[in-house]
């Protein structure tokens, strides 16, 4: 029994290490100052903490307003796509209708072809339709890129609700709209946070289409792909530290709901 | 239910304060770019360069800098929808010739016109596809070695720095790996690093005389077995280094071959530790590769006066001379060349004008004419590396099989080989 206990805890703190290590490195790197970054041999812990490359990443163009503009897609795309993939899933638990198993398979070909195949097509409709370049045109984007898993995450989620709840209300008086707000929708709101977690992490990561379909709003990823690529190290460390402070905040609070998606319950 | 209606407005009103922060000035112009990418370079241009203009001209630029791929497909879409977001491009030769088979770039007209530059008129003539003259030579870049001074030491006897020849530097890499215990030459030859034009510009010419018409010679066969007999020195990690500086300053490797551009970092950090010097000579001479890249207007851009005063400001002598401080590229003026300052840069500056005026020297131009496929070439003489020298395969039916893509490349394109 102990063995396994000691076990259980070795492995556990294997996974703690491989997640945590890099994420300690690339901060011990970022807060290196240059001149050691170079040095040979390395120090593992740099002798002094030197904010320079961070300053100058972040004082770089562009920076924060991308960082702000990410953050407003991805609200954006949140919000367009449980709106438009909640119902979905919500139809696909509860209705039969025909065509219902095509459906189901179909509203996977937008993750059929890669985006850099899309690329060019794309812009010439948004430049068309005029949203290329906007804030709003590139929501929708991600929501379409994240449809496919809103629909079939909130799906299985309605399914788990038992219908004979809704039943029960719809006897008491409630319309078939009221039903599905005042019942189904508070029991069904914990996982539909965490399917909007998952579209967040979506959007907040996209950067193919991110980097076509802007030229002047660019998103955190973009501009960091643009500026980052081919850059000295120092400034990479900075940029991929910057990066993961927000993911890592965002996580943190949010980790409970996160749970919940899988359907694991932890104390409050 | 609220939160959701406090987030949305203020969502909304985010959106408008931005969507009116991007409308405030009056004349403005979307500068798409290829070059200036690192993060360093991006910084110099918008406050060094750009400021400056928008000072003079009151014409604000937004600098775009983007990786080829998003580059081009943003500016194909532009031109497809008719609707010119970018007015400015700047890019390599070579990729000039998409753009144009896109209908991108518009006719600039006689730009030997535009006084007080002088622009190298062999770059003018290079500029000019279908008829028209569709770029402004901007900005020149070429490939030298660089050392750390300590390799010097072990530099064979009676081998001149300055006229190496590839014989000299097998020697020096064999010297290096035995005295110092491991490899000490290193190549750019990961993904995206620049090898590939050390293969066709640099050792084929250097070897048999030609870039592409001898490629399955035998002194192309003896080129390659030379390779292999070099490889034994080369750094392990070569197969992924995109630029040499981190390794130089790393001390990785004592002895680099790599871009201009890719080696600035490395002076600039330690100027008194590393030194540049002409490519090697083979058989046939020293062979080395001009870049060049140019700058055009976007064909149906609303702001054509605007664009071509920054092409004229970019091109002006003492900016010339200001880019080649801040991004290690050099002048494509005859006013500019005469001005070449002191300072970090000097020592590129010397090896490339040492390396440019060596009594040996075979200019290589990149290959013009083969449009959409422009981006086959430099893979072909990658994978031929692979095939040989990383996979060991038999070299001259490697060479053979290569040859034949290679010729069809060109004659599918109706392409000349270039120059030699």
């Amino acid at each position: 029994m102990r063995l396994r206990k000691v076990a259980f805890y070795a492995v556990a703190i294997l996974f703690a290490v491989w997640t945590i290590l890099p994420i300690v490195l690339i901060a011990l790197a970022a807060l290196t100052p240059r001149q050691e970054l170079y040095s040979w041999p390395r120090q593992f812990v740099p002798s002094t903490i030197s904010l320079e490359s961070f300053q100058f990443f972040v004082n770089s163009h562009g920076v924060l307003a991308s960082t702000g503009r990410s953050v407003i897609v991805a609200v954006a795309t949140v919000l367009i796509a449980l709106l438009v993939g909640a119902p979905a899933g919500y139809a696909l638990a509860r209705f039969r209708f025909r065509g219902k198993e095509a459906f189901r398979i179909g509203i996977l070909l937008t993750r059929m072809f890669p985006t850099s195949l899309l690329a060019i097509p794309l812009a010439v409709l948004y430049l068309k339709t005029n949203i290329y370049d906007t804030i709003l045109g590139l929501a929708f984007m991600h929501a379409a890129l994240a449809m496919p898993f809103v629909v079939l995450i909130t799906s299985s989620l309605f399914l788990k609700v038992p219908y004979d709840l809704e039943e029960a209300a719809m006897t008491l008086g409630c319309s078939r709209i009221g039903a599905f707000a005042r019942v189904s929708l508070p029991i069904a709101l914990p996982s539909l946070v965490a399917a909007g977690i998952y579209t967040f992490v979506l959007s907040w990561n996209e950067v193919f289409a991110s980097a076509v379909l802007t030229v002047h709003n660019r998103t955190l990823p973009a501009h960091i792909i643009s500026t980052l690529n081919v850059s000295p190290l120092n400034f990479k460390f900075a940029g991929g530290f910057f990066m993961i402070i927000p993911a890592l905040i965002f996580i943190f609070i949010v980790r409970r709901y996160l749970l919940s998606m899988w359907g694991v319950a932890i104390n409050k | 239910m609220t939160v959701l209606r406090k987030a949305s407005s203020l969502y909304l009103l985010v959106f408008l304060v931005v969507c009116l922060a991007g409308s405030a000035f009056a004349q403005e112009i979307t500068f798409s770019s290829t070059q200036f990418v690192p993060i360093e370079e991006q910084e110099f241009a918008r406050n060094h360069l750009l400021a400056p203009f928008t000072e003079q001209t009151g014409i604000k630029v937004n600098l775009i800098c983007e990786d080829d791929g998003p580059f081009f497909d943003r500016l194909t879409a532009e031109a497809r929808a008719g609707k010119a977001v970018s007015d400015v491009f700047g890019t390599l030769h070579g990729n000039v010739p998409i753009l144009v088979a896109e209908g991108v770039a518009a006719d600039l007209g006689d730009i030997t016109a535009i006084p007080g530059r002088t622009y190298i008129s062999e770059f003018v003539n290079l500029g000019q596809m279908d008829g028209k003259q569709v770029y402004v030579p901007w900005m020149q870049a070429t490939y030298v070695m660089m050392a750390n001074k300590k390799a010097l030491d072990y530099l064979p006897e009676g081998a001149d720095l300055n006229a190496l020849t590839y014989e000299e530097l097998l020697e020096w890499a064999k010297v290096l790996y035995e005295e110092t215990g491991g490899p000490k030459l290193g190549l750019p030859a990961g993904p995206s690093g620049l090898f590939g034009r050390m293969l066709h510009g640099y050792l084929y010419p250097s070897f048999t005389g030609y870039q592409v018409s001898a490629f399955n010679s035998p002194e192309a066969v003896a080129m390659w077995e030379y390779l292999k007999e070099l490889n034994k020195y080369v750094h392990p990690s070569t197969g992924i280094w995109a630029s040499m500086s981190d390794p130089l300053l790393f001390e990785e490797v004592w002895l680099a071959w790599d871009h201009t551009a890719r080696l600035t970092a490395a002076v600039r950090e330690k100027p008194e530790e590393f030194i540049a010097f002409p490519a090697p000579a083979g058989p046939k001479g020293r062979a080395f590769i001009t870049v060049l890249t140019g700058i055009g207007v976007t064909k149906g851009s609303e702001n054509f006066d605007a664009a071509m005063e920054l092409i004229k400001y970019l091109t002006s002598p003492d900016v010339q001379v200001k880019v080649l401080e801040g991004t290690g590229f050099f002048p494509t003026t005859l006013e500019a060349v005469d001005h070449i300052p002191d300072g970090p840069e000097k020592i590129l500056a010397d090896a490339v004008s040492r390396q440019a005026a060596s009594p040996d020297a075979i200019v290589s131009l990149l290959p013009v004419g083969l449009g959409g496929r422009t981006g086959e070439f430099v893979p072909l003489y990658v994978d031929t590396y692979q095939a040989i020298v990383v996979m060991n395969r038999p070299i001259q039916e490697t060479l053979d099989a290569q040859w034949a893509l290679l010729k069809d490349l060109f004659e599918s394109m109706g392409a000349e080989y270039p120059n030699p």
